[in-house]
């Protein structure tokens, strides 16, 4: 699942095709991350993309050095989501914040987001236990920040930031094993 | 704050979801590139996240892909028929290269035909002028010949060694012309028979040279087909009178003086 280095080397030369290639191979895995933090095709499509223009206009902006090309594209579709997400929630009303807590119990979502799609999602998640499933579900999947989970669950900082770190921990463990 | 702790603060995993201000992100970063096992960390923490995120993967709507296509290039074609699928990139490029390597074979066929039949029309525009420089090659050489032999003519009628010898028609022929040019010095003797009736068949004309009263036979001849031609004759050293005759075919060895045509007498 490593990303070919050839991809950034192509696209800093301006290939369009390489842009084209990237979408296909990573483009539902971006698009899953956007579309469960917003909740809605329109806007998930809208951030995705928004992150594959600034993708393609900041190529140089990427160093090598300071991390995996997925995990800057990853941040980039992610921070493009959570904008959005921000601006919206701004023009709404926090109120929706407290329902969407509890969807991954609550089945509450599975109108908008495919089965299909779901499995994928409950198999990962359902490795962990309730608490840390809650946190990592609304911190992976749902884009919150710590500090609004902490501050939701009524909890510490630092506890979240250690229950996701386990999590994960956890989340790499299994998938080493598969 | 030691290494270890650094790394089970969390804080890399907040990096990674993108939950840090950017002042916090140039933090991380630096730790990063001073410690070669946070930095370790940091990639195997992206690998984790890497297939989480493709585990969890849903495929956008169709329309998705050709919109930022159109966004980068606005020339850019859309594709809306090819179906979802894992392998969507690959299937796409499927197509247009088959087209693109029909096309491509096509346009080299049609180089090579044209080549080819550019080639066979040129090898025969090439065969017919070989022929037509043949043609014009041999009839230049015939012309040469025939100036040749012309010039040498001229030579000969107006060169000065010759003694020119015109003779007149005769009772039976008035209208008949004809003249010997003779070298006295060499005793080469050449015809110009200028104006003879076609004689009948199996009839040839013959010279007569007169020496000392006798007749001296110097050939029989057919009149040539060219005017101002020269027949070569015999050679002879003294003549006073040259005549033609006209006899059985090959020639006799005293002439017929009743078919006697021309006559006329070396001026001295």
């Amino acid at each position: 699942m490593m990303i070919d280095t050839h991809f950034v080397s192509r696209l800093k030369k301006k290939d369009k095709l390489a842009l084209s290639q990237l979408y296909d191979q990573y483009g539902a895995a971006l698009y899953g991350q956007a579309y469960r933090i917003l909740g809605s095709e329109q806007s998930a499509q809208e951030a995705i993309q928004d992150a594959f223009l600034k993708i393609w206009n900041n190529i140089d902006s990427y160093d090598e050095s300071k991390g995996k090309f997925f995990t800057w594209m990853y941040r980039i579709a992610r921070n493009e989501a959570i904008d959005k997400k921000r601006s919206k929630e701004n023009r709404i009303t926090e109120k929706t914040v407290q329902l969407d807590f509890n969807v991954y119990d609550t089945e509450a979502d599975q109108s908008t987001v495919s089965n299909v799609e779901d499995i994928g999602v409950k198999d990962l998640l359902g490795l962990l236990d309730h608490d840390s499933r809650n946190i990592m579900d609304l911190v992976y999947f749902k884009g919150y920040t710590h500090t609004d989970v902490a501050k939701l669950n009524d909890i510490p900082l630092g506890t979240v930031k250690t229950k996701v770190r386990r999590a994960i921990l956890k989340l790499r463990a299994s998938l080493i094993k598969e | 704050m030691n290494i270890k702790e650094y790394i089970s603060s969390g804080i890399l995993e907040q990096y990674l979801l993108g939950n840090l201000t950017s002042q916090e992100e140039k933090q991380v970063e630096q730790m990063m590139s001073k410690h070669p096992e946070i930095r370790q960390e940091m990639f195997s923490l992206s690998d984790t996240l890497e297939k989480m995120a493709m585990q969890s993967a849903i495929e956008p709507p169709q329309g998705l892909k050709d919109s930022i296509l159109k966004e980068i290039d606005p020339k850019h074609i859309e594709h809306r028929s090819v179906p979802k699928s894992g392998k969507k990139g690959q299937r796409d490029l499927i197509l247009p290269a088959l087209i693109a390597s029909l096309l491509g074979l096509c346009i080299v066929g049609f180089i090579a035909y044209s080549c080819f039949r550019g080639k066979t029309r040129m090898n025969e525009q090439i065969e017919s002028q070989n022929t037509q420089i043949q043609t014009l090659s041999s009839e230049n050489q015939d012309l040469n010949t025939r100036l040749e032999s012309a010039t040498q003519n001229l030579n000969i009628m107006t060169g000065g060694e010759y003694n020119q010898v015109i003779m007149r028609g005769l009772p039976i022929s008035p209208q008949s012309f004809a003249q010997v040019f003779w070298n006295e010095s060499t005793s080469d003797v050449y015809l110009s028979p200028s104006n003879l009736p076609t004689p009948e068949s199996g009839k040839q004309y013959q010279l007569w040279a007169i020496v000392d009263g006798a007749p001296v036979s110097m050939g029989v001849f057919d009149l040539p087909e060219t005017d101002f031609a020269l027949i070569k004759m015999n050679s002879i050293a003294n003549a006073a009178t040259f005549a033609i005759t006209l006899e059985p075919q090959g020639g006799v060895e005293s002439p017929t003086l009743e078919a006697m045509y021309v006559a006329g007498n070396v001026n001295s």
